[in-house]
């Protein structure tokens, strides 16, 4: 099928990324930890202009149950490394089917969020929340999802090896973050991580991310699978990103209203 | 007509044999629960153990049975070379090898073959419709039983359930690219009244016009407006019966054939809806719940002979139909709307005519209503601040001296809410309802004339203040939600409290228990009148 490859797009919305030219990067290693992770950062969540994506999570728990969500996802820049929209209408689990969030990215305020309920047809608008919680119960944070904004830690780059920069990121501030700090693992090629492990104020990681496969999608390095572990209670999520497409010129005005209610599917499908 | 659920068809059948079946389709749906659950487990066991076998034939020999399911890089580079192939040629100049040789093969820690299901899920949709001009199909739904029986002592009303009901509901979708055709439908045994209910909630047909225009036809849930259980600008038919013995939320708003169209004009929108036959709320008739009835001065539930309450509904003629309208847009995060409403009152809070004797007894009655009225929500402080304002006008008697017409009123909404803690949410409403000319209602009945009101003892105060506060809890990786909504009328004095857990057992299964708690120093007022009605309640729904 027309199935382009798998992108990872954590979950929601991120999917979907920039446009820095992929494998441009072979001149000499760079030297600016910020310049790798702000890099990073444009390549996972802006790649292109606009994107789509199928997710599919599967969520395992400490005793090995498990529970599925999947959703299509359409996203739009509005600048890169700026502001984003987003929408996502969800399909599993059953219970939830038809139910759509309408987000509107901002990198200097407060995100802007709605949620439709198709029983009840309303359109919810939601208060900004915590954004290291969990995503739609899955393992994955709100922030893994839309980015983290790159300002929001000091970065040392530790090592670089033959393939990847290995980044130590420290927040500015300790308010609404768990961690005492996180390293990236990065690629030197795709600027895609293939690491992420947060480090607690003890000092052990209990959290690690993953990049389970990649690939180039119209250019664009993609990431397709990805794992994220809770490393203390031993439960999971799996992301799986298939059906991306990049650069559908997708209108600003379907991020409204109305394309909760009525989902766009001319760009959905 | 009857009243409650009123526009859904029934069939009578003998009280008691119907009670058996109801507590027969409760056992049922648990039991049908109960093993689609096990099969789950079975199902999701059985993968895993296919997905093994694969993995091993793949890979040669077999692993050892408890060993680490790891992978083999090769086999997985090859499932990577599958997947980016056929994209990679077509759309990308590099190779496939050269991204896919970039991805440090990381140690795994088991559950690998789990992304196994994603290709079984690939298949799965590469059978199904896709691609540009093709509809698509779904079909969902659940299976549901609801107990909810009364915990006071009521006098009114001998049956001791609120609800008693197994609920299966049908959902079906038919999407194109630009027409889509939806169909909700719910048949449910209920045990507290004895009969089988058929209810359509949605059979509709909605088609996009360019950017600009879109339409939905037919049988609609329609809501909009800015509060939270508290509606100003939403005139469309709510079920008060369903909101008070435990149904889900979304019962509370009930359908509607209407038209329905929008205009999107840059960044306005313009909502227009049309509902030609004049559709009531699903009101409290006594026969399920129980209500003061200010003609009797008593709470009528089952026990009165005067139950179900029946009233005269406007003539289904053209111009008795009602229209809703909405514009909207943003500037901003600042959200505007304005609302217009012509049609009638949505609950029969008028009479048919001046009281009177028995052959000539009025009844109840839907007076005509038309509302105006605007909102504002926008981000505050890390939360979110809305207010609302309406003009009820009840242009029949905008003299307020007509004892058989309801007086208009302003009705004003202010709330705020925002997360407290991670995953700790708090919302807070305050209403007004201020009924205008009120002196008219309260003065005195001159001799040889009708009074402003029948029964201006029971009137609510000129001001009518209510307070609503509503904390959210998830828990659990949102498995576990724990909630509670409390509606609190300082000048009435009573209250409504709705406590509720919720906990999606596994996937498709979740339980649900709760209470309606209503209590009020008066029989009158708006929530006091219903505390004999209070339950607690028990859902369990299992989603296909």
């Amino acid at each position: 099928m027309k199935t382009l490859s798998k992108t990872w797009l954590a979950a929601v919305a991120a999917a979907i990324l920039l446009s820095t030219p992929t494998l441009s990067a072979e001149a000499g290693d760079l030297k600016d930890a910020s310049e790798i992770v702000n890099r990073t950062n444009n390549t996972q969540y802006y790649a292109a202009n606009d994107g789509r994506a199928l997710v599919r999570m599967k969520i395992v728990d400490s005793k090995g149950r498990s529970q599925r969500r999947q959703f299509a996802v359409l996203r739009r820049d509005l600048k890169d490394g700026g502001d984003q929209n987003y929408l996502v209408v969800f399909d599993q689990p059953a219970d939830v089917r038809n139910t759509a969030f309408l987000v509107k990215k901002h990198t200097n305020k407060d995100d802007d969020r709605w949620l439709y309920l198709p029983g009840l047809d309303l359109v919810k608008r939601i208060a900004a929340s915590d954004e290291r919680t969990s995503f739609v119960g899955t393992h994955f944070f709100y922030e893994d999802i839309s980015g983290r904004h790159p300002a929001e830690d000091t970065h040392e780059l530790l090592e670089t090896t033959d393939t990847e920069y290995v980044v130590k990121s420290t927040p500015k501030s300790s308010k609404g973050v768990e961690f005492a700090h996180y390293t990236l693992r990065i690629n030197k090629k795709t600027f895609l991580p293939s690491k992420i492990e947060y480090v607690n104020a003890q000092g052990k990681v209990y959290r690690r991310i993953e990049t389970v496969s990649s690939s180039s999608v119209q250019g664009h390095a993609t990431i397709t699978r990805l794992k994220v572990s809770d490393l203390e209670s031993g439960g999971y999520t799996l992301s799986d990103v298939s059906n991306v497409q990049y650069d559908l010129g997708i209108p600003d005005d379907i991020f409204v209203e109305g394309s909760l209610r009525n989902p766009p599917q001319k760009w959905l499908r | 007509m009857k009243p409650t659920i009123c526009k859904t068809k029934q069939c009578r059948a003998g009280v008691p044999s119907l009670r058996c079946l109801a507590v027969a389709a409760l056992t049922l749906a648990v039991l049908a629960l109960a093993s689609g659950a096990f099969a789950q487990g079975e199902q999701d066991a059985a993968r895993v153990d296919t997905e093994e076998g694969a993995g091993e034939s793949d890979a040669g020999p077999s692993t050892e049975p408890g060993a680490e399911p790891a992978l083999p890089d090769d086999a997985e580079e090859a499932l990577q070379a599958e997947a980016e192939g056929p994209v990679n040629a077509a759309q990308s100049a590099e190779s496939p090898e050269e991204l896919a040789g970039d991805v440090e093969p990381f140690e795994q820690d088991g559950g690998d073959d789990d992304w196994g299901e994603f290709d079984e899920w690939e298949e799965a949709d590469a059978g199904g419709s896709s691609g540009g001009g093709a509809w698509d199909f779904q079909l969902g739904g659940f299976v549901e039983g609801l107990v909810a029986p009364r915990v006071v002592k009521s006098a009114a009303s001998a049956n001791e359930f609120a609800a008693a009901e197994a609920r299966f509901r049908l959902n079906l979708d038919a999407t194109h690219e630009i027409a889509s055709a939806r169909f909700r439908g719910d048949v449910y045994a209920d045990g507290a009244l004895g009969r089988i209910w058929f209810d359509i909630r949605d059979a509709s047909i909605f088609v996009r016009g360019g950017g600009w225009f879109s339409m939905r036809f037919g049988r609609q849930v329609l809501t909009w407006g800015t509060g939270d259980f508290l509606f100003l600008n939403d005139l469309f038919p709510k079920d008060f019966n369903s909101f008070f013995i435990g149904r889900a939320d979304e019962y509370l708003k009930a359908p509607s054939n209407s038209i329905q169209t929008t205009f999107m004009m840059k960044k306005v929108g313009l909502d227009l809806i049309w509902t030609p036959i004049f559709e009531s709320d699903r009101f409290i008739d006594g026969e399920r719940l129980s209500f003061f009835n200010p003609l009797t001065g008593e709470i009528q539930g089952d026990r009165s002979p005067l139950s179900p309450l029946d009233p005269t509904f406007p003539e289904k003629r053209l111009r008795n139909g009602t229209v809703h309208g909405r514009l909207y847009g943003s500037a901003g995060p600042v959200e505007l709307a304005a609302y217009g409403y012509a049609g009638f009152w949505p609950q029969p809070t008028a009479l048919s005519g001046p009281l009177a004797p028995p052959p000539d007894a009025p009844t109840a009655a839907f007076a005509r209503l038309a509302v105006y009225g605007a909102s504002v929500r926008a981000p505050l402080g890390g939360g979110l601040i809305n207010v609302e304002g309406a003009f009820y006008d009840s242009f029949d008697d905008r003299a307020g001296t007509d004892p058989t017409i309801p007086n208009s009123q302003f009705r004003g909404l202010a709330g705020y809410e925002r997360e407290l803690f991670p995953k700790f949410q708090m919302g807070l409403q305050y209403y007004l309802e201020y009924t205008l000319k009120y002196d008219e209602l309260t003065a005195p009945a001159a001799s040889g004339e009708e009074p402003g009101s029948y029964w201006p003892e029971y009137l609510p105060n000129r001001f009518r203040h209510l307070i609503t506060l509503r904390l959210t809890q998830f828990l659990v990786m949102d498995k576990l939600e724990l909630s509670l909504f409390t509606f609190f009328s300082p000048d009435d004095l009573d209250t409504y409290i709705r406590p509720r857990v919720t906990y999606k057992i596994i996937d498709p299964l979740a339980i649900v228990v709760g209470a309606n708690l209503m209590f009020g120093r008066d029989d009158y007022t708006f929530f006091g009148q219903l505390k004999e009605n209070t339950n607690v309640y028990v859902r369990l729904r299992y989603s296909f």
